[in-house]
C-alpha cells in the first residue's frame, strides 16, 4: 500500500476546505482519479454530497459517525483506507478532516496504515482565522502541521489585513508555504502528489517554465550511480527553504529496494519499493528561486553518489 | 471479512531499512510503477 500517497486537507469550521477540494477535483490533478475520505461531524454528511459524482472521484468514502483524529479507531480508519485501495487502486487519497480535527495524529495515523503522507494543506479563513487562533487550540495547531497554508477568503478582506493574517501565521508555522484564493480557487499543481509529473514535464521545456502563474520551477537530477544513504538523508533535511518539494526514487548502495522520498516543505520521508527495471536515479525538485540553488544541489547530490557500488561502506 | 490490521506500534515512522524481500510479483510490479509514474515518481 505504501505506493499510495495521501494528502490530508483540513482547515477550521467554515474555512473553505470542501470549496476547495471542489475546485481542485474539477480542475486540476491532471485528471487523475483521486479517492476522497470525508470526515464530519454528525450522521448526516452534508460536504460528501458536494463531492460525490465529480468525474474525477474513483471512490468517495464517508466516515460520519466521529472526528478522524480521535474518536473514529484505528481499525475503522484502516478498514476504510484498506477498502479504498483494494476496490479502486486510486493514484492519490485526499482526506477531507472534520474542521475541529488536529491534523498531527491523523498523519500519524495515516503512516501507520502504511501509506505515504504526501502533504497537509491546511486552509485559513482570512477574515475569521485570526479570531478562531485566539479562541481556539485546535485552529493553532492546524496551521502549525501545515506544508501548505492556504489563505482562504481574501474577497472578504481588505489587502493589508491580509498580509497582517500572513505574517501571524508565517510566525506559527514558517515553514509552511503560503497560497492566496478566492473561494478555494487555487490553480497551483504543488499541493498535491500529482503535481509532481506536471512539473517534470515543465522542466523539459525551461523556456516556459518562467511563465507560470504560481513563480515555481523545477529541474530533474538523473544519475546513474547508487547513493550513499547517510549523506542522502543528511542532504533531504537541509533542503533549501526555497525548495519546496522533492520527489523521486533512488537506489542506495548495499540495498536492493529502491527508495522513494518525498520531500514537502522541509519534511521528508522515505518509503521503499523493489522495481528491477528501474536501473537510475531519478528525481524532480521544484521550488522558487530553484536558478540560485540547482548548481550547488546537483553538486551535493553528485558528492552522494558513489564511485563504485562496491567500494561502498554502507551495512 | 477484513481481518484487523495488525500492531505497528514498533515500527518506525520512517523506516531506514528496506522491508525482508516479500517479493511482487510481474504484474504488482508494473502495477507499483504505473502508479509511480502517474505520480511523477518515475518516467
Amino acid at each position: 500500500m505504501h505506493t499510495v500517497a495521501v494528502d490530508i486537507l483540513t482547515g477550521f469550521l467554515g474555512s473553505g476546505k470542501t470549496t476547495l477540494l471542489r475546485h481542485v477535483l474539477d480542475h486540476g490533478l491532471r485528471g487523475k482519479p483521486v479517492a476522497v475520505i470525508m470526515n464530519e461531524i454528525g450522521e448526516i454528511g452534508i460536504d460528501g454530497r458536494v463531492i460525490t459524482g465529480l468525474s474525477a472521484v474513483e471512490t468517495m468514502v464517508e466516515l460520519s459517525s466521529g472526528c478522524i483524529c480521535c474518536t473514529i479507531d484505528d481499525y475503522r480508519f484502516d478498514l476504510a483506507v484498506q477498502e479504498i485501495v483494494e476496490t479502486t487502486r486510486p493514484h492519490l487519497i485526499i482526506i477531507e478532516s472534520t474542521g475541529l480535527a488536529d491534523p498531527e495524529p491523523l498523519a500519524y495515523r495515516v503512516k501507520g496504515a502504511g501509506l505515504g503522507l504526501d502533504a497537509i494543506i491546511t486552509v485559513v479563513d482570512v477574515h475569521d482565522g485570526p479570531r478562531q487562533l485566539r479562541e481556539t487550540e485546535v485552529a493553532g495547531r492546524q496551521v502549525e502541521a501545515a506544508d501548505f497554508l492556504v489563505l482562504n477568503k481574501l474577497d472578504l478582506v481588505d489587502e493589508r489585513t491580509a498580509d497582517r493574517v500572513e505574517r501571524q501565521l508565517a510566525r506559527r508555522n514558517p515553514r509552511a508555504e503560503r497560497f492566496r484564493t478566492v473561494r478555494g480557487a487555487i490553480e497551483s499543481d504543488v499541493l498535491f502528489a500529482t503535481g509532481v509529473a506536471a512539473f517534470r514535464e515543465r522542466a523539459r521545456q525551461p523556456a516556459a517554465d518562467h511563465l507560470h502563474a504560481d513563480g515555481f520551477t523545477s529541474f530533474v537530477y538523473r544519475s546513474a550511480r547508487p547513493l550513499e544513504q547517510k549523506p542522502f538523508e543528511r542532504l533531504l533535511g537541509r533542503l533549501p527553504g526555497d525548495v519546496v518539494r522533492a520527489k523521486g526514487i533512488v537506489r542506495f548502495a548495499g540495498r536492493d529496494w529502491q527508495c522513494l522520498f518525498n520531500v514537502t516543505c522541509g519534511r521528508y520521508e522515505l518509503s521503499w519499493v523493489k522495481l528491477p527495471e528501474v536501473a537510475e536515479n531519478q528525481a524532480v525538485f521544484i521550488g522558487r528561486n530553484l536558478g540560485r540553488h540547482e548548481s550547488a544541489l546537483r553538486g551535493a547530490l553528485a558528492a552522494c553518489e558513489t564511485a563504485d557500488e562496491r567500494s561502498s561502506s554502507h551495512a | 471479512m477484513h481481518e484487523r490490521p495488525r500492531d505497528r506500534a514498533d515500527e518506525p515512522a520512517n523506516p531506514s531499512s528496506p522491508p525482508p524481500d516479500t517479493g511482487y510479483t510481474e504484474d504488482e510490479e508494473a502495477e507499483v510503477r504505473k502508479r509511480l509514474e502517474d505520480l511523477g515518481y518515475v518516467e
